[in-house]
């Protein structure tokens, strides 16, 4: 019977995202590091564009995959895909950061979305990556510009949808319905790339 | 999905409420009407989460300094009982076994090295190879920035104790990036940083802290300058460390 080799002794940059998890729950730090290599550089240009000061986007960096490292977090592989998962507590990082400065407290804010993803990582996710990120910019960079500024300053700034419509002077109908436009829009671009 | 009469609004709702931007008397509403448990929001929120997590993807790709990553594995290593599968063998076989492993062990060792230079030196040019990319793809952008059509380019010059100081702020309204170039600005004191300004309307917002290098130059770039139109303010304060929401210190670079 052929054998399949155990991911254990296969080099950790080829291991996909859900096996280097299981390693890292054993305290492997080589997969630690094989996730940093493949992600560090999303989690901090998120960091940077939500918080827009690189010495705090570092200290999330830090605060993230230590956080990995300490699997403070549970990862559920059946509800999302790891990068998913990542990009969520990043977020959440951040966006505490942007309340902390504002001087709100948590109880103050709306609830703050999972992010959750359906599909597992893989290898193959890790070489479609930059191909996806092509698309979600251009697929943002098409949506007409209101509901582009509304679902960036939603999910980059950190600001409630009353906030949005007094910043901008838009009434809140409007600004509720140019973000379910532009999240219809999103929706129907990202399966196109999907399926193609 | 067929969607029942009258519920456009509660999908409305369920998109913002995904984004983790729906507050006051809206999120009462749609939070009332999850409760009483609508699948079709349910669905709603779930597949508006899947398109968001991709938005993370829209940031401008930045890598982290290399002091990022070397923080984080010391901090590992010191806090951390650590294993490496690529180091570790198996304990507790008999001694037959390990007689008999021994030679194969030595095979296997010799192929191993090999292996592993392999590996190292194609790890090393895929490193290498991924940096120089990665700066290629900074300059790339740089570069458009400064000639994008809609950038603007501000002279900064030095106020109070920092009368020999000069700086140079390039705005790209379209990617919403700002470029800070400094020169002759002496370090701030001990516990204090400097702060970088847009004042739009009269409206200072902070587009991050940064530090100076013992000749006195300094840099920032940051992506997340708020949309403007009309005339800006570029202005640089000495505030705490760390940075504060609001400008309170002196003012050492201005210009519009």
């Amino acid at each position: 019977m052929p054998v399949k080799p155990s991911p254990i002794l296969r080099d950790p940059a080829a291991l996909s995202d859900g096996d280097l998890w299981v390693r890292l729950r054993e305290r492997d730090m080589t997969s630690l590091e094989a996730l940093y290599a493949r992600y560090a550089s999303y989690v901090y240009a998120l960091a940077l564009r939500i918080l827009g000061r690189s010495e705090e986007a570092e200290e999330v960096v830090q605060d993230v995959f230590w956080q990995l490292w300490k699997t403070e977090t549970a990862y559920e592989p059946a509800r999302a895909s790891f990068r998913t998962w990542l990009f969520a507590i990043t977020r959440n990082r951040c966006l505490d950061r942007l309340r902390r400065h504002r001087g709100r407290s948590d109880s103050e804010m709306p609830p703050r979305a999972s992010g959750l993803g359906s599909a597992p990582s893989d290898p193959e996710q890790e070489a479609i990556l930059a191909e996806r990120q092509k698309h979600v910019v251009a697929a943002l960079q098409a949506l007409p510009e209101p509901q582009r500024r509304f679902l960036e300053m939603g999910f980059f700034n950190g600001l409630t949808h009353r906030e949005i419509a007094e910043r901008l002077g838009e009434p809140l109908g409007t600004v509720k319905s140019r973000i379910k436009m532009g999240m219809d829009k999103l929706k129907d671009s990202l399966r196109s790339f999907e399926e193609s | 999905m067929a969607v029942k009469e009258g519920h456009e609004e509660y999908l409305e709702l369920a998109a913002i409420y995904a984004l983790g931007a729906l507050d006051g008397e809206d999120r009462v509403k749609f939070e009332t009407h999850l409760a009483s448990g609508c699948e079709i929001c349910r669905d709603a929120i779930f597949d508006s989460e899947n398109v968001l997590a991709d938005l993370a993807l829209a940031a401008p790709l930045a890598a982290p300094p290399d002091s990022v990553r070397e923080r984080l594995f010391e901090r590992v290593r010191r806090e951390s009982p650590v294993r490496n599968f690529r180091k570790e063998t198996s304990s507790g076989p008999s001694r037959v076994l390990m007689a008999l492993a021994a030679a194969a062990t030595l095979a296997a060792v010799g192929l191993g090295l090999y292996a592993r230079t392999l590996h190292t030196r194609a790890e090393t040019e895929r490193v290498v190879r991924e940096a120089l990319e990665r700066d290629l793809g900074s300059l790339t952008e740089t570069l458009a920035a400064f000639t994008a059509p809609a950038t603007r380019a501000v002279s900064l010059s030095g106020q109070g104790d920092a009368q020999g100081a000069a700086a140079k702020a390039f705005l790209d309204p379209e990617n919403r990036r700002l470029f800070l170039y400094v020169y002759n600005l002496p370090p701030p004191p001990p516990g204090r940083t400097y702060q970088l300004w847009l004042i739009v309307g009269g409206a200072p917002v902070s587009m991050g802290t940064f530090g100076v290098e013992p000749d006195g130059r300094g840099r920032l770039d940051t992506t997340s300058i708020p949309p403007f139109e009309g005339e800006v303010t570029v202005a640089v304060t000495v505030e705490p460390s760390g940075g504060v929401p609001q400008p309170t210190g002196p003012m050492v670079l201005v210009g519009s």
